[in-house]
């Protein structure tokens, strides 16, 4: 490729001088060579643009009517991704990951169509057509079931127990238990398998008489071992929705850290004209400044990150929330946003759920109208 | 307007995704997994009654994600992404997939996301972080040098 090359391309763009334009096309003129090159650069454009698009291959195609699906509410933060529709994308992209279909369902309803692989909590349904597999979990394990960490939550899912429906539509399904015989299904046919009954509350809560037996101090003993388990599970799961308090890297740029930061977002507001900065959050890692506009163009949002991006430089990962609301006075624009040095995906993960706890009850509150109690 | 479930958005625009992906990741499975994670993330902040068409939003999603990509696998020292090509193209006469191919990365980012989907170089220079003039040089040398690649 020679300088010619280059030069043909910034007149096709007319970013050429006029009279290096004017020299260039004369020899265009007379250079058969440099008449072919200028031929094939003016030509790319429209071939590149005529270039067809291509469906994804048979291991990343989903049945889109078969998958459940949510639709997440406009106002939510973007990283408040938990709960309906967490649980959706969490099953469209296990469906996207290998073939065949593979997926975790922790909880809620999915619905197979052709030959597919559903792990749930407890076993496995092996599908062949149309099956519609429905897990429904304990009471107090319905929330947290995240896009982040599907496996995990289904261990957790199984040690406490769920209720697992099979039901073949279509065609036919092997629901494998972990313990226990498998289970051949055909069309028409439903299975359930579900958690051993819970104990009365009056039970769980010891308002029995205390038995002074042995074998009533076994039992006792064995409620107590399951409450633990229950406890243990419900704060992990706890811990996975919220995340975890970070700890403040030892190497942090100086435009991130606490005493800094505001600094740095100031500069942020001031790169996007009609910006306020009205809030900065530095009691943990990574800190979040928040931002208003009471005149939000679009693509506001996309400038507020870019700016913050440009501000601390390419070595941060941007969270961002974004709300644009209308209360009959105008649209008002609300954004939060954190940056923090690139991390490992489940460190990046846990600060983004972190975040996400975080953000969520000052955007709300924010996002309150004035003077609202 | 109401946004159409994540599931019609699959199926409307799984090949846009997955085309993008091809051309421009090595693995482009997983990073069509990527792309599509993000995409649903986002979903949320995506505002139909603007300016920006549905299509148009999920390419910079996934171009953005490309070059995440990219850069975290720099970052773990994993893949260097030469801003140049180790030698001028020597094979002419190659079709324009092939040709597109060989190009070093960062110049094929720019050069199908600007003609294949219709970005624009400065929503392009704000993706790959670089200002617009690194973008504009990056198409002007992948042009020449397809030029060079598909000329007899």
């Amino acid at each position: 490729m020679s300088r010619d090359h280059e030069d043909l391309s910034r007149l096709l763009s007319g970013e050429l001088p006029p009279d290096e334009a004017a020299a260039l096309r004369a020899r265009v003129a007379a250079d058969p060579a440099l008449r072919r090159a200028w031929e094939r650069i003016s030509g790319l454009p429209g071939a590149l643009a005529a270039l067809p698009l291509e469906a994804p291959p048979d291991t990343l195609r989903v049945a889109s009517n078969t998958l459940p699906v949510a639709s997440a509410p406009r106002r939510r933060p973007v990283f408040a991704l938990a709960s309906a529709a967490a649980l959706a994308a969490a099953a469209l992209l296990a469906v996207l990951t290998r073939a065949p279909p593979t997926v975790a369902l922790d909880a809620g309803e999915i619905q197979t169509d052709g030959a597919a692989l559903v792990h749930v909590p407890g076993g496995r349904v092996e599908a062949d057509g149309k099956i519609r597999v429905t897990v429904e979990p304990p009471e107090g394990l319905r929330r947290g079931v995240g896009v982040e960490a599907p496996m995990k939550t289904h261990l957790l899912s199984a040690a406490a127990g769920a209720a697992i429906t099979v039901a073949v539509l279509e065609g036919k399904a092997r629901f494998v238990p972990e313990r226990g015989e498998p289970v051949e299904l055909s069309a028409g046919q439903t299975h359930h398998t579900g958690p051993s009954p819970a104990p009365a509350p009056e039970d769980r809560a010891g308002f029995q008489a205390t038995p002074t037996d042995a074998a009533g101090r076994a039992a006792l003993e064995d409620q107590v071992k399951a409450l633990e388990l229950q406890l243990a599970v419900a704060r992990g799961q706890l811990a996975q929705v919220e995340g975890t308090q970070q700890p403040w890297p030892e190497k942090l740029a100086a435009a991130l850290r606490p005493d800094a930061f505001e600094g740095t977002a100031r500069g942020v507001a001031t790169a996007v004209p009609g910006t306020r900065l009205i809030r900065v959050d530095c009691e943990e890692y990574p800190c979040v400044a928040f931002f208003e506009s009471d005149d939000p163009t679009p693509g506001w949002g996309q400038k507020l990150s870019e700016a913050m991006q440009a501000a601390v430089g390419e070595d941060g990962g941007v969270w961002q929330t974004a709300s644009i609301v209308d209360a009959g006075d105008g649209p008002r624009g609300l954004s939060g946003l954190a940056i923090s040095p690139e991390a490992e995906a489940d460190e990046a993960r846990d600060i983004g759920r972190r975040l996400q706890t975080r953000v969520e009850p000052i955007m709300e509150e924010l996002l309150e109208p004035a003077g609202a109690e | 307007m109401p946004l159409p479930s994540p599931a019609e958005i699959l199926a409307a625009h799984g090949a846009l995704v997955w085309t993008i992906c091809r051309r421009l990741a090595d693995d482009p499975e997983d990073a069509a997994q990527d792309v599509w994670e993000r995409v649903l993330r986002g979903l949320p902040g995506f505002d139909p009654a603007g300016p920006a068409k549905l299509s148009t939003w999920i390419a910079v999603v996934a171009h953005r994600t490309l070059v995440d990509r990219a850069r975290r696998r720099r970052t773990r020292g994993e893949e260097v992404e030469p801003d140049e090509l180790a030698s001028p193209p020597s094979e002419p006469g190659l079709d324009l997939e092939r040709a597109l191919a060989r190009l070093p990365a960062p110049w094929r980012r720019v050069v199908v996301m600007h003609h294949v989907h219709g970005l624009g170089l400065d929503e392009i220079a704000a993706s790959e972080a670089v200002p617009v003039g690194t973008v504009k040089s990056r198409l002007h040398r992948a042009r020449g040098a397809l030029a060079v690649m598909l000329g007899p």
